[in-house]
């Protein structure tokens, strides 16, 4: 199989797989109840109304009245055409939604992925480079810190002490900030810095015991004998393979904590962003903008497993598509 | 409501337009720590009345001297000297009496007809920690005093609701008061007579507060009007006559009828106990100490424009922390309370009330004779922006008529107009003829309307586009508000919150009644309010001065309270905490019969209660005792010198 057919078929496979998600999440959100639907019903029997006609009132706002195929095939042909529809639990288009919400996450996760991906395997290297001294026992503390404290109570902490007591950050998030400027830079220096602390003990950890197996590997002990200098040896005997099996890990991982990290952190730091924007559609029921998040992600994982395949090849050439 | 504005609170309970109306259901959504309720002397929290008629002395101790207890047209049971182990039994005894089942007391214990205690379970909130104190309180005093052993269990809401809460409506006829009463209208909150049931049986709960509606104590026909309102999910059977009584002030033309016929139903009502009152809690506000304006009062907010910081000139920026973000700010949409303050702050409606809880006119006045037909007038220095020009009398009707009043068209007011006659009858004015006599109509908030441009909505109303109404940007975006706001809506960034610029334009300048303040007011350059999930961070925000106010919950009160940065509030509010007594065929799952549907019974609960042990150990003092359904504050309490 050649690179062309072989990038062809998994594009392909990725267009079935997210058919596959984008139909269990409509089926999931139509078998669940409707909060809305009842609180209106409640509201309605409350005021003196009729709960029934309440209801009934709710569902047809929400479209939920028409039966379940009419309802799938509008929401798969609009899924096609982008378009995604209008978000009512938040009063704009989804489109628009999901944008917004893209803008605020990429502030702080573009930093973070970059700060991820260079700091974890280089302090793994170094950990293993020192293994068993204390230097070694500083960074996998300092990685198993980060890893074990939760995110969401690291981020508290944090806020308490650099923005209650030293005033150095502020509380709330100024969305009204330029991108590129010190303020922002400021306000999302906390939120980057957990959410490395977070992530970049797997990492580290793995490139580590990676990294072990070849410190003492014959080309190490060749390099070192024909005087290559150390940073030199490292960078260039051990870090590549060490990176072999961690970027499929990475790329995954990194994806995997998109979502659940991201939502955490912007709840403590009010940063309205994708994980928002998901987890208040979903309690919201607002099923057009739960469908187009949940596009979004399936989006960034599909395309995030492609580069993983391809990085792969590219990093180890003697690991080859044509088998696959 | 406009100027209501106590928007950082987390449970958004505020007053609304027509929030106001809906049930609590978290009454205890705070957490609390440690909970030093011991029964105690049940001290009466100062309220200076005995609640005992006859004067005899009686310290209710047992046998012969409980014989005597006599209780007032206002029993205040739960304080001293209708609270305790003897006068809990004394009211037992009599409700053994009534009851057709040997009920008895066995020394301390209460014991059913085979002789074993009586056994009884209830709910409290899960993962709310004021409930399952409380609940733990009850279990208690109920213990001590009543000699029951009392199971304490945690339920979700939504759980409670469904399963216990409400039922299948599927009406019936009983006989209530020696007359055949039928429920022709059943809802899933009275699914019919006592011998209906939910799923699951139950005993008692304390998972759902209520409103007391103080403004408007006509709404609480819908928990009262006999056995058959809209609201009994307990199943409880009037002994007064209640429907009567309501009648009355239905038909009152003046606040002393209505008042007069109030009163009785509060004695009654008190006297009943169809839920066993037990207190209202406070909400607790932190403020920028150099804030002036917020009062610790119902109507808190309602004067927002002469607030100011520091020096009454125009200055800063008023900013506040809220938790939920808004749905939509379309004011003909919207039913959030978070929403609905970001909206007052770039809209008035019609009316407010001020610290007295007397009606206040902002964009109209209303009168009435009889209360049946009532005029609006309308301001004349009304403005929209361009290119929608003066409001008039024709806005507001063309708004009730063709939106409020129009099948296609849900808006948020639709039910507040059914019925209701409107008509123009000048440029600046219009009548409205109920079905019906209420005088007290504004204070139903049914009255109260947002000024909508009529050429803004009219080609919606002719396509009856509902989608179109829903989406229309100047709507969402308020961009037609004029002068009708104290502030310009600059941005609604739907994650992060709403910004505002000052409206150099504000009608509310030139109006002769209110604060002399007004005149210059808003008093803030600019205005925010932003959505902040986390509650330590809108704490930290508080602190820090970021945010001019934000709701504190009670475990952090004596901290805060102590903090120069922050002066605290206690807002008094009509949300009540109650214990729910199932009086349907699947209450009391201890024995034969049913011993909640008894008065004396209920009364023996509620005497069995120390109030001010409970607000004292689990609410931190932050609380009121609650005798009637009514709070102290409300002009309709039944006692104008408590």
């Amino acid at each position: 199989m050649g690179f062309g057919r072989y990038v062809t078929a998994r594009v392909l496979w990725a267009a079935v797989v997210s058919l596959i998600i984008v139909t269990v999440t409509f089926l999931l959100l139509s078998a669940a109840p409707n909060p809305a639907v009842q609180r209106a019903a409640t509201q309605a029997a409350l005021q003196g109304g009729d709960p029934a006609e309440a209801a009934e009132r709710a569902r047809e706002l929400r479209g939920l009245n028409q039966p379940l195929y009419v309802r799938y095939f509008d929401f798969i042909r609009n899924v096609y055409t982008l378009e995604w529809g209008w978000s009512v639990s938040r009063s704009q288009p989804v489109m628009e939604a999901v944008t917004q919400a893209l803008y605020y996450t990429a502030q702080y996760s573009i930093p973070w992925t970059i700060l991820t991906v260079i700091l974890g395997p280089l302090v793994g290297v170094y950990s293993a480079a020192n293994m068993y001294s204390w230097k070694d026992h500083a960074a996998t503390g300092f990685a198993f810190f980060g890893y074990a404290i939760p995110n969401f109570f690291f981020g508290i902490i944090l806020l308490l002490i650099f923005g209650v007591w030293l005033e150095w950050i502020p509380i709330t998030y100024k969305t009204g900030v330029p991108v590129f400027s010190v303020q922002n830079a400021i306000q999302l220096a906390i939120p980057v810095f957990v959410l490395v602390t977070g992530s970049i003990g797997a990492v580290m950890r793995v490139s580590r015991n990676e990294s072990a197996e070849f410190q003492n590997a014959d080309f190490m002990k060749t390099a070192k004998a024909k005087g290559v200098s150390p940073l030199r040896a490292y960078a260039y005997h051990v870090m590549r393979p060490t990176l072999v099996p961690l970027s499929t890990t990475l790329v995954g991982q990194l994806l995997a904590l998109f979502l659940g990290a991201s939502l955490l952190v912007e709840v403590v730091f009010s940063i309205p962003g994708l994980g928002r924007l998901t987890y208040e559609a979903l309690l919201a029921q607002d099923t057009n903008l739960v469908l187009g998040t949940t596009l979004f992600f399936t989006f960034v994982a599909v395309i995030g497993n492609l580069i993983e395949d391809l990085v792969f090849t590219v990093l180890d050439p003697r690991i080859s598509y044509d088998d696959r | 409501m406009p100027r209501r504005s106590i928007e950082d609170r987390d449970d958004s309970r505020h007053v609304g337009r027509r929030q106001w109306l809906s049930a609590l259901g978290l009454a205890g959504a705070v957490t609390l720590a440690g909970c030093s309720g011991n029964g105690g002397d049940g001290s009466d929290g100062g309220d200076g009345s005995d609640g005992m008629d006859g004067g005899d002395g009686s310290d209710g101790s047992d046998g012969g001297d409980g014989e005597s207890l006599e209780l007032s047209d206002f029993p205040k049971f739960g304080v001293d000297p209708l609270y305790g182990r003897d006068v809990a039994h004394t009211l037992a005894e009599r409700a053994f009496e009534q009851s057709e089942h040997d009920y008895s007391f066995d020394g301390d214990t209460m014991v059913t007809p085979e002789g074993d205690q009586v056994e009884l379970n209830i709910y409290h909130s899960a993962g709310q920690e004021t409930s399952q104190l409380t609940a733990e309180f009850i279990a208690q005093e109920l213990g001590q005093n009543l000699g029951i052993n009392v199971t304490v269990e945690a339920i979700d809401g939504t759980r409670f609701n469904n399963e216990y809460w409400t039922a299948e409506p599927e009406g019936g006829t009983d006989t209530v008061n020696g007359e055949e009463v039928t429920w022709e209208n059943p809802t899933p909150q009275n699914p019919g007579p006592q011998s209906v049931t939910s799923n699951e049986p139950w005993d008692m709960s304390i998972v759902f507060g209520l409103n007391t509606y103080p403004l408007n104590p006509l709404t609480n026909e819908v928990f009262f009007d006999g056995a058959t309102p809209f609201y009994n999910p307990v199943g409880y059977y009037p002994q007064f006559n209640a429907q009567e009584l309501f009648s009355e002030a239905r038909q009152a033309t003046s606040t002393d009828e209505l008042r007069e016929a109030f009163v009785e139903i509060f004695e009654n009502l008190a006297y009943e106990q169809p839920y066993i009152t037990l207190l209202f809690s406070d909400d607790i506000v932190g403020y920028n100490p150099d804030l002036e304006g917020p009062i610790e009062n119902f109507s808190n907010g309602w004067d927002l424009p002469a607030w100011y910081e520091g020096e009454p000139t125009v200055s800063g920026s008023y900013d506040t922390v809220t938790s939920a973000r808004f749905t939509t700010l379309n004011p003909l949409f919207n039913t959030e309370n978070g929403a609905g303050n970001a909206i007052a702050r770039a809209l008035d409606q019609g009316y407010t009330f001020d610290e007295n809880q007397d009606y206040f006119p902002l964009l109209y006045d209303m009168s009435t004779e009889d209360g049946e037909v009532w005029t609006f007038d309308v301001r004349e220095n009304l403005q929209f922006s361009e290119p929608y020009g003066q409001v008039t009398a024709e806005d507001f009707v063309y708004l009730i008529q063709e939106l409020h009043q129009a099948d296609w068209a849900p808006t948020a007011a639709s039910s507040s107009w059914d019925g209701v006659e409107v008509e123009q009858t000048g440029e600046f004015q219009f009548e409205a003829t109920l079905e019906s006599s209420n005088i007290l109509w504004p204070k139903t908030y049914d009255p109260l309307l947002y000024p909508i441009p009529k050429d803004l909505v009219q080609p919606y109303v002719e396509e009856e586009d509902v989608e179109g109404l829903q989406q229309d940007e100047e709507l969402l975006e308020l961009q037609f508000t004029g002068n009708l706001g104290a502030f310009e809506l600059t941005e609604w960034n739907r994650g992060s919150g709403t910004e505002y610029v000052r409206n150099d334009e504000y009608y509310l300048r030139d109006i002769d009644e209110g604060p002399d303040l007004f005149s210059e007011g808003p008093l803030f350059e600019e205005a925010s309010v932003s959505v902040v999930k986390e509650q330590a961070s809108r704490l930290g925000a508080l602190e820090t001065g970021e945010a001019d106010s934000a709701a504190i919950p009670p475990e952090q009160y004596e901290s805060y309270n102590q903090d120069d940065n922050v002066t605290v509030r206690q807002v008094p509010t009509p949300y009540n905490t109650i214990i729910s007594v199932n009086h349907r065929a699947n209450g009391w799952n201890a024995g034969p019969g049913n011993l909640f549907q008894l008065v004396p019974f209920r009364q023996a609960m509620a005497a069995a209660i120390s109030k001010q042990d409970l607000i004292d150990g689990v609410y931190r003092g932050l609380a009121s005792p609650h005798f009637t359904w009514q709070p102290r504050w409300s002009e309709f309490y039944p006692e104008t010198d408590g």
